[in-house]
């Protein structure tokens, strides 16, 4: 009768069992590696913007401020688009290519809000304050990054929840002041843990 | 010994996973089959519309996916309990019963194993209960059962395969080598590439012998385990009728008549199906019917301590609770089913093959009902005054269990047509230590 | 209920085009209201507050609207308005869900079929001219009466009819018998120590409840209730008498015999009369009799003679602020002669609330049938003009005591053909102008021209426009009383409006469908109430079907006996068994106003009730005791608990540095009124599961009233929110820590993290946690979700937050002293209570300290933030 398997039958079996080992732990480190890449978070992806408006002319050419459109950033939760009439304000003087304000001229005539694409737009259970962070001494770049280098704006970090948590776990070593609730330190079974962690500061 | 020329008397077994399926075998396995497709249909309808399409409501929120988690892990906990308790004593049972009682057990963990992630309103998400590096930065919280329960259906479905598996590697060699002679050059390489190479050597049976036997010690503390993980999952709550240390004794006693009874049903279908008589005969269905008689007083026991410290204790609210689920029939019903019924196997005109089937599995129903009674019954009336609607399964839940039922006897269909239905290497041990005795004489 | 699935499938098509209302229309800028801070309009999220008016029953109620990007999501109280005192009740808290109804019209429709554009001036064409009729509700807006008065001084021969299912003509008649005018009692309950009430609901439901529910927790005069069927007064009474509906006179002539009143038609002696005429006599001035729908004018007569003879300061008489309007029986003969031929029904709907109205309006060639949607009276009329919902147009009111207020739009029309009632009449006059200066015009008129703008931006900004009528000074006619037609004893249907519908004005209201009802607990439908011993005697069970039959007519009801009930009695719920309106209230419960009669009577005797033996499945969420008895504690008067005693545990304490958030409950104060749990609905963007799931028991209402059963048939009721314990149970259980304690004592509920396991619910002794079994969110997220909650997916837990997110928007204004949940917010009587444990002067913490106050299971050692004070009762435990 002939041998049913070669001799190195024995070999080879070893060799897959390793193989397939080997394998799986390359695919955990794959995966591993991708929930924590940038083009999974889309980073530095452009969004389709009803106006294709330029952080690189206003904020970096012509030097505006961030609070002067969004105006809002220092006092409110939300940092606020520009209404129409600001927009208009400076374009009806200088490069008023009346078809790329369409848009915004339509958003002024009804009393609407222009429809800009959202590029930071967090999950509907997150609950973030732009007054607060700007509070506790945060640039807006920390999280928007240089956005007066970018001719459309994208997203330059993950804005995941570990990425957030990282500060929020030690706001002092990063030369941050938390103000008021992330300024109360305070001990669970004799460890002191960062408040400003809890589930509720950031969750709705 | 030698595999290349085996003692005739084990040719029937390997016989029965070599040959042709007859129409029997043809109409369990499309009945199995069916009830695996609806089985798939349950699942597929869950996983699109959600939990609720089951009948589970506050405070109902477990049914029958809990009950029959902990029914399956209590089948598979008997069922191995029952063989590793075998192959640790060298018991002469073990030639008949143990390796269909392995495949049980290992069909019943697997069916077991489906309900920890399909009883979770986000099955997909299943995996956030594994300590893995998040970008949430989140862990598992570990001071929870079910957290513990995760590790222990898998070291369970770990064990349990590897015990079923070390016993079945002689075997599957002369499985491989059958259909080698008979030129079926495939399949001797199916069955020859888990035989891992297995000539029989002195050496190699040295080792499988010890591989054997630690596996099958190592099943014994395991299963402990596994039904106490179950139980604190009800224990460690604040529910009145759950909240008892004694829950993972009564768990681990009430479960051995649900195993024993689906084995000893099993066991009858091996005898007639596979036309196995000689090789499980009528010593050997009587020790197995005495057995679950055995099991039964076990089991009474726990339910008399269940019932005395609930009566008897101090804490009104726990006794008003039990109150609570001994009106229901479930507690009575599983009471007689599981506990009272085997009984009658204490008689030997009682202990016949005709008997066996129904009364093995009525003793594995009435585990069910009793799981029912703690799952269902023990919430059904919540500390505080709560307008309670009654639990009510749904087509899907019902669905499910009988999909599960079959999925449990399609694999056990498919270990009894490619796999030998009982250990051909312990037969022969048996039959050379009988020639030995013979000799000596 | 049979067709359940294609209910269910209408509410499933009602989430999707909700969506798209958002996006239909715009008015004019100038044509919105005054926001009290913050820009309304344009800029999504942008807040704003806005004070303006709802009515019920015609009068109205000040509240605060907060909208967000110019969406009202929102409801509360105005404190500055006498109304409401800043409570609210059901009926204002979810007026924001029917703004996006998907039922709404938004067309005019001619014989049911979409009427050309700009078609609707055929419609008022055609009601010009002789004989015109006008219906309305009861109107008690200056801008409406004087409109109404306009167009009947323009159209010679024209009549103005109100249609109102839940005036009361007994009392009405009583008045004029008594007083020779046409005044209603207003009760000072603050100034009572002693009221009898028969048949008088103050602190049920209405359009004076809050104020009368605020004035009875200030005062606490001593309750002594007799009535028909259990009501929320006398659940709350001191004491209180289940009596058949023919009993009142008798007990009434032997009170004010045993008083010795003058000018008594005597009666025969009552057991109940002495020891209750005693208690009115020790508490002489400070005694008060009212008296409710259902009784004869002889009892409201013979209370006003009591009150009278008492010489009672605890109440004041007012002129009726809605009065006015002929009746509808002429109007209903007159069609029948087929006298009537021009016809305005503005926002009415008689074809539903009166038996034979459809009918004869056949009859009418050209009626306008003005409404928000198409009812049972706009299937009938010749044409249907839609209407505004009352957040979106102008308008005006006046409260239970007179008090004038401005309502002013706070929402966005849905343009086109949409009108408001005030431009509806204008529309009728043919005059040019928009509602607004319809508005501005009437108090041009009251205030003079002088420093009208002032006074008018002060109004818009107050949400009261002036002072309450003052009280007139009435003697009693020595004629006044009435004998003569007594209720006959038997068998007696008694009409009564739903908790939550009204007379079924409400029934398209999701949430009101859905929340039980205080007493009967029925949810997405009625039932023929009957006392214990006469489903006894016929051998009725709940759900069991009855054949009622009265006057000729006949209709079938599922009965449901209720404990208090007065034996031969039949309560026969209105609001329900509507055949238009929209999916909501449509086919639910049976249609009790066919039976009642044209006159508008609230109990008619001679009712026969035949069992047909067929089954009806009721919604009834009744509570079942728990394990624990004790839940809500009663004590008597001055009876002490014994303080907290800490047990001791395991689990690591945790430090609270900030703020400790606790809330405390005053089971004493709660009157059962279920305006926390439909406040808690709309803040959290708690979704409706509909009958289907309610019968399965899968509600998701975070906060759940429960009624507790007491001697004589009353009720302690007890909200029940999370009790957001510091050692809770659900925390340790959960596997991937989705439930978590927090800095301040919250349990947290993180949806993003829940995978649904349902182990916190076992765990919860409270049993507060709502799963969801289905996803709901598309069905929640309308332009009215409070965009502050997240919605929850499918398969998640879900509960009570503390209201979290309020929390964490006035630590970000810097006012965390004057945090508030929905709930506590919108309490009439002020029973719940929330704030800051670490702050020892909090009200909470104080309430803490109270000798009434223990923690629910305290004896499991979840100590739970949320703790009760204890019902205080006459008698004790």
């Amino acid at each position: 009768m002939a041998p049913l398997f070669t001799p190195r039958a024995d070999a080879r079996l070893r060799l897959a069992l390793v193989v397939a080992a080997l394998l799986a732990v390359l695919a955990l480190a794959l995966g591993y590696a991708w929930a924590r890449s940038g083009s999974t978070w889309a980073i530095g992806k452009p969004t389709e913007q009803p106006i294709p408006f330029s952080h690189a002319v206003h904020a970096g050419q012509l030097g505006l401020d961030c609070g002067f459109c969004h105006s809002n950033a220092a006092r409110g939760a939300s940092a606020g688009m520009p209404s129409g009439e600001l927009c208009l304000g400076c374009h009806q003087r200088v490069w008023n290519v009346t078809a790329q304000f369409a848009p915004v001229q339509a958003a002024v005539d009804t009393g609407m809000a222009t429809q800009w694409a959202s590029v930071h737009r967090l999950p509907d259970h997150v609950r973030f304050h732009h007054a607060a962070h700007l509070a506790a001494g945060m640039t807006c770049a920390t999280c928007h990054g240089a956005v007066e280098t970018m001719p459309r704006t994208v997203r330059a970090e993950t804005l995941s929840m570990g990425w957030c948590l990282d500060c929020h776990r030690d706001p002092r070593s990063r030369g941050l002041t938390p103000v008021g609730l992330g300024a109360q330190p305070y001990v669970h079974a004799g460890v002191e843990v960062p408040p400003l962690t809890r589930c509720t500061v950031c969750h709705k | 010994m030698s595999t290349d020329t085996p003692p005739p008397s084990t040719a029937r077994v390997a016989e029965a996973a070599l040959r042709p399926l007859g129409w029997g075998g043809w109409l369990g396995f499309a009945l199995a089959g069916t009830g695996v497709v609806v089985l798939a249909i349950a699942v597929a309808r869950l996983l699109w519309v959600g939990i609720g399409v089951w009948g589970n409501n506050i405070p109902h929120v477990w049914g029958f996916d809990l009950i029959a988690y902990a029914w399956w892990i209590g089948v598979a906990n008997a069922a191995s309990l029952f063989a590793a308790v075998l192959v640790l004593r060298r018991h002469g049972l073990r030639t008949a019963v143990n390796r269909f009682a392995e495949a049980a057990a290992l069909a019943a963990v697997l069916a077991a194993a489906l309900y920890p992630i399909l009883h979770l309103g986000r099955p997909w998400l299943f995996y956030w209960t594994l300590p893995y590096p998040s970008t949430w930065g989140l862990w598992p919280q570990f001071g929870s059962t079910l957290v513990w329960d995760f590790w222990g259906i898998s070291a369970h479905v770990l064990v349990t395969s590897m015990f079923w598996y070390v016993g079945l590697i002689p075997d599957l060699a002369t499985l491989r080598d059958r259909a080698a002679r008979r030129g079926r050059i495939g399949l001797a390489r199916a069955y020859g590439l888990p035989a891992l190479g297995w000539r029989g050597s002195v050496a190699h049976w040295h080792r499988h012998q010890a591989a054997y036997r630690m596996v099958a010690a190592l099943v014994l503390p395991l299963l402990l385990s596994a039904q106490t993980v179950v139980a604190l999952e009800f224990a460690v709550t604040v529910v009145a009728d759950w909240h008892q240390a004694r829950l993972p004794l009564h768990f681990i006693a009430t479960g051995l008549p649900s195993g024993l009874g689906i084995v000893l049903a099993l066991a009858v279908a091996l005898r007639h199906g596979l036309s196995l008589r000689e090789f499980v005969d009528r010593g050997d269905m009587d020790l197995l019917a005495r057995l679950l008689a055995a099991a039964g007083i076990a089991a009474l026991l726990a339910w008399m301590h269940e019932a005395g410290t609930a009566l008897l204790q101090e804490d009104g609210t726990t006794r008003d609770a039990f109150l609570v689920r001994l009106a229901g029939p479930a507690w009575w019903i599983a009471v007689v089913m599981s506990g009272l019924l085997p009984q009658l196997f204490w008689w030997q005109k009682l202990r016949r093959d005709l008997i066996f089937v129904p009364i093995g599995l009525l003793a594995a129903a009435g585990v069910w009902l009793d799981r029912w009674s703690l799952v269902v019954d023990g919430v059904s009336r919540p500390r505080v005054p709560f307008p309670v609607t009654a639990y009510a399964p749904s087509g899907d839940e019902w669905a499910l269990l009988l999909g599960s039922a079959s999925f449990f006897a399609f694999a056990l269909l498919c270990f009894g047509r490619f796999l030998p239905a009982v250990s051909m290497f312990e037969t022969r041990h048996e039959e050379s230590e009988q020639e030995l005795e013979e000799e000596e004489r | 209920m049979s067709g359940g699935a294609t209910r269910r499938d209408a509410l499933r098509v009602m989430g999707a085009s909700i969506a798209l209302s958002a996006l239909a229309g715009c008015d004019e800028p100038d044509e919105f209201g005054h926001p009290l801070h913050g820009r309304g309009r344009g800029v999504a999220s942008e807040d704003a507050v806005f004070a303006t008016t709802l009515e019920l029953d015609g009068l109205g109620r000040g509240v605060l609207v907060r909208t967000r990007g110019g969406h009202p999501i929102k409801v509360e109280g105005n404190p500055r308005h006498p109304a409401s005192l800043g409570a609210s009740d059901v009926f204002l808290e979810s007026a924001p869900l029917s703004l996006h109804a998907p039922e709404r019209s938004r067309q005019a429709l001619q014989h049911g079929r979409p009427a050309a554009p700009g078609a609707s001036r055929d419609a008022f064409n055609g009601l010009r001219g002789e004989g015109l009729r006008i219906v309305t509700g009861p109107l008690s807006s200056p801008t409406l009466r004087r409109l109404v008065a306009e167009a009947l001084a323009a159209n010679p021969g024209s009549t103005w009819h109100v249609h109102d299912p839940m005036a009361d003509p007994a009392s009405q008649a009583a008045a004029l018998a008594a007083f020779g005018e046409a005044v209603e009692v207003l009760p000072d309950l603050r100034a009572a120590r002693t009221m009898l009430c028969l048949g008088a609901d103050p602190l049920g439901h209405g359009p004076a409840q809050l104020a009368l529910a605020r004035a009875w927790q200030a005062g606490r005069p001593r309750l002594l209730v007799a009535e028909a069927s259990p009501s929320l007064t006398g659940a709350r009474a001191d004491r209180r008498l289940a009596l058949h509906p023919a009993e009142f006179e008798p007990l009434a002539r032997a009170i004010a015999t045993e008083l010795g009143v003058a000018g008594l038609v005597a009666g025969a002696a009552h057991p109940a009369a002495a020891s209750l005429a005693a208690s009115l006599r020790e508490a002489g001035s400070e005694a008060l009799i009212l008296t409710g729908r259902g009784q004869s004018a002889a009892v409201h007569a013979i209370a006003h003679a009591i009150n009278a003879h008492l010489g009672s300061r605890a109440l004041r008489f007012v002129p009726a602020p809605a009065a006015g309007g002929a009746e509808m029986a002429p109007l209903e003969e007159a069609m029948r002669a087929n006298e009537v031929s021009r016809l305005l029904l503005l926002d009415v709907n008689p074809a539903h609330d009166r038996a034979g109205f459809a009918a004869a309006m056949g009859r009418v060639v050209h009626s306008v049938h003005i409404a928000e949607r198409v009812d049972e009276t706009g299937r009938v009329a010749s044409w249907h003009l839609p209407l505004n919902h009352p957040l979106e147009s102008w308008g005006d009111s006046r409260a239970f005591d007179g008090t004038p207020s401005i309502r002013q739009p706070v929402a966005r029309s849905p343009g086109g053909e949409v009108m408001g009632a005030v431009e509806a009449l204008l529309a009728l006059l043919g005059w040019e102008g928009t509602g607004r200066d319809a508005v501005r015009e009437t108090w041009r008129g009251a205030w003079g021209e002088g420093d009208f703008e002032s006074k008018w931006e002060e109004a818009l900004e107050a949400g009261v426009a002036g002072e309450s009528v003052p009280a007139a000074s009435l003697a009693l006619r020595a004629d006044w009383d009435l004998p003569g037609r007594p209720i006959p004893p038997g068998l007696a249907a008694h009409f009564a409006p739903d908790p939550h519908l009204r007379a079924g004005a409400f029934a398209h209201e999701a949430w009101l469908q859905e929340l039980p009802r205080p007493l009967t607990r029925l949810s997405w439908g009625n039932a023929a109430l009957v006392a214990p011993e006469t489903a006894a005697r016929l051998g009725l069970a709940p759900g069991d079907e009855v054949e009622l039959s009265l006057g000729g007519e006949s209709l079938r009801a599922p009965v449901l006996p209720l404990a208090g009930q007065a034996v031969d009695c039949v309560t026969l719920p209105l609001g329900f068994g509507r055949r238009a309106g929209g999916p909501v209230g449509e086919g639910r419960g049976f249609h009790a106003a066919a039976l009642r009669p044209a006159d508008g009577a609230w109990v008619v005797p001679d009712l026969t009730l035949r069992p047909t033996g067929r089954r009806v499945a009721l919604i009834a969420r009744e509570s079942q005791p728990g394990l624990e008895p004790d839940a809500a504690k009663v004590i008597g008067p001055g009876e002490r608990l014994p303080p907290f005693a800490p047990t001791p545990s395991l689990h690591q304490p945790w430090s609270y540095p900030g703020a400790a958030w606790a809330m405390a409950i005053d089971l004493d104060a709660c009157i059962g009124c279920n305006a926390c749990a439909i406040a808690c609905q709309a803040e959290n963007n708690v979704p409706v599961v509909g009958p289907e799931d309610m019968a399965r028991g899968r509600g998701l209402h975070w906060l759940r009233v429960e009624k507790h059963d007491r001697p004589e048939d009353r009720s302690v009721f007890q909200p029940v929110p999370c009790m957001h314990c510091e050692k809770a149970p659900c925390e340790p259980v959960c596997p991937v820590n989705a439930t978590l304690h927090d800095h301040e004592g919250l349990n947290a509920m993180v949806y993003p993290r829940c995978i649904g396991t349902r182990t916190c619910s076992n765990n919860c002794p409270y049993k507060v946690r709502r799963f969801n079994f289905e996803d709901h969110r598309r069905r929640v997220d309308t332009p009215a979700r409070n965009p502050d909650v997240a919605l929850r997916p499918r398969g998640v837990m879900e509960k009570c937050t503390y209201c979290t997110h309020r929390i964490q928007a006035a630590r970000a204004e810097g006012r965390l002293d004057t945090v508030e949940t929905a709930c506590a917010r919108a309490c009439p009587t002020r029973a719940i209570l929330f704030g800051d444990l670490n702050e020892p002067q909090s009200d909470v913490a104080r309430a803490r300290q109270d000798p009434r106050s223990y923690l629910m299971l305290e004896q499991l050692g979840t100590r739970p933030r949320t703790s009760y004070l204890a019902r205080v009762e006459e008698g004790g435990a």
